[in-house]
């Protein structure tokens, strides 16, 4: 083997060692997994949903203590979407996930008003919000889903 | 005895119902609280999108109010007067909501602040009893330069094996 070629092999080694070392840390799976089925049908203003999840102390819904919460954005087209959005929660701070009791996952819609403006529609205001940016009717909503941990 | 005769017609009791509907309705005491306002995640960047979540709970100093209340709640930071976010949620006796809003974080060490700006019902009008349990804050968290990577989580710290949750299905439907 050429001398540069065996000098180039062993600058990459470290390199690849390095790589190797990190790859089973970034194949680690998240704490919880949820897996958030989503339909949007003609709504043809949303250009973007995301979709939140958190998982809690408390037994209640929402309730006692955050351990952690992510989010994933799913871009949207031509007023529908169909499809299970996945959402990596990692507890952070000082709680472990060993005392989540109960989660929720709760839905922003993203888009344009009818004069261009951005809006964003999340549980508390969706109706209004929708309504009123978009001048049309929002038939039907589920914007939150809750439950507990299963153990 | 004519007097009682004439108070007992038809006409006078139909008088005497209509005045009774047209009274005033008598105020109910209501008492809402922000409990508490938490803040994730705690260990943010700038532009990171924190989530903040108001727990309100209706604690009514008598069990006989059942008549719900819509709170208007507003979100601020820090000490800023204009708010952030501005919800109305329904409370019946008894009952805990949260209210969640996301904020793109700014540099320093900021306060989350949940207020209930008003209350309101459809028949007998709310007077707040408790107006020192109406704000709360959050816990101090510091905003530092630099940005995050796109979700919101820390670094795992995990103490169980790791599940999956299918949840029940989101909607939205327009109209056609």
């Amino acid at each position: 083997m050429a001398p540069a070629k065996r000098r180039a092999r062993r600058r990459l080694a470290p390199l690849s060692l390095a790589l190797l070392a990190l790859a089973p840390a970034s194949a680690l799976a998240a704490d919880f997994t949820f897996r958030v089925p989503v339909t949007l049908t003609n709504v043809p203003s949303v250009t973007s949903i995301r979709i939140d999840c958190g998982v809690w102390t408390g037994v209640a819904s929402a309730a006692g203590t955050i351990i952690g919460t992510a989010f994933t954005i799913v871009p949207v087209s031509d007023g529908s979407y169909s499809g299970v959005v996945t959402v990596e929660v990692d507890a952070s701070g000082t709680l472990t996930a060993d005392q989540a009791r109960s989660y929720s996952c709760w839905l922003t819609a993203m888009g344009r008003s009818s004069t261009g403006a951005e809006y964003g529609a999340s549980p508390a205001d969706m109706q209004s919000v929708y309504e009123s940016a978009t001048g049309t009717t929002l038939t039907s909503f589920r914007s939150t889903v809750s439950g507990p941990i299963p153990r | 005895m004519s007097a009682i005769k004439v108070a007992l017609t038809p006409s006078a009791v139909v008088l005497a119902l209509v005045c009774v509907g047209a009274a005033p309705a008598r105020a109910q005491n209501v008492d809402v609280a922000v409990e508490m306002v938490q803040v994730t995640p705690t260990a943010v960047k700038v532009n990171d999108i924190v989530t903040i979540i108001a727990t309100l709970r209706r604690l009514d100093p008598r069990p006989a109010n059942t008549q719900p209340v819509d709170v208007l709640v507003q979100l601020f930071v820090d000490d800023a007067t204009t708010p952030i976010s501005t919800q109305t949620v329904t409370l019946r006796q008894g009952e805990t909501v949260t209210v969640r809003t996301q904020w793109k974080a700014t540099e320093g060490k900021h306060e989350l602040r949940a207020k209930i700006a008003g209350l309101s019902a459809r028949r007998r009008t709310p007077r707040d009893v408790r107006p020192s349990n109406d704000e709360a804050r959050s816990a101090p968290i510091v905003v530092t330069p630099g940005s995050s990577p796109s979700s919101s989580s820390p670094a795992p710290s995990r103490a169980s094996e790791p599940r999956t949750i299918t949840t029940d299905e989101l909607s939205m439907v327009g109209a056609r």
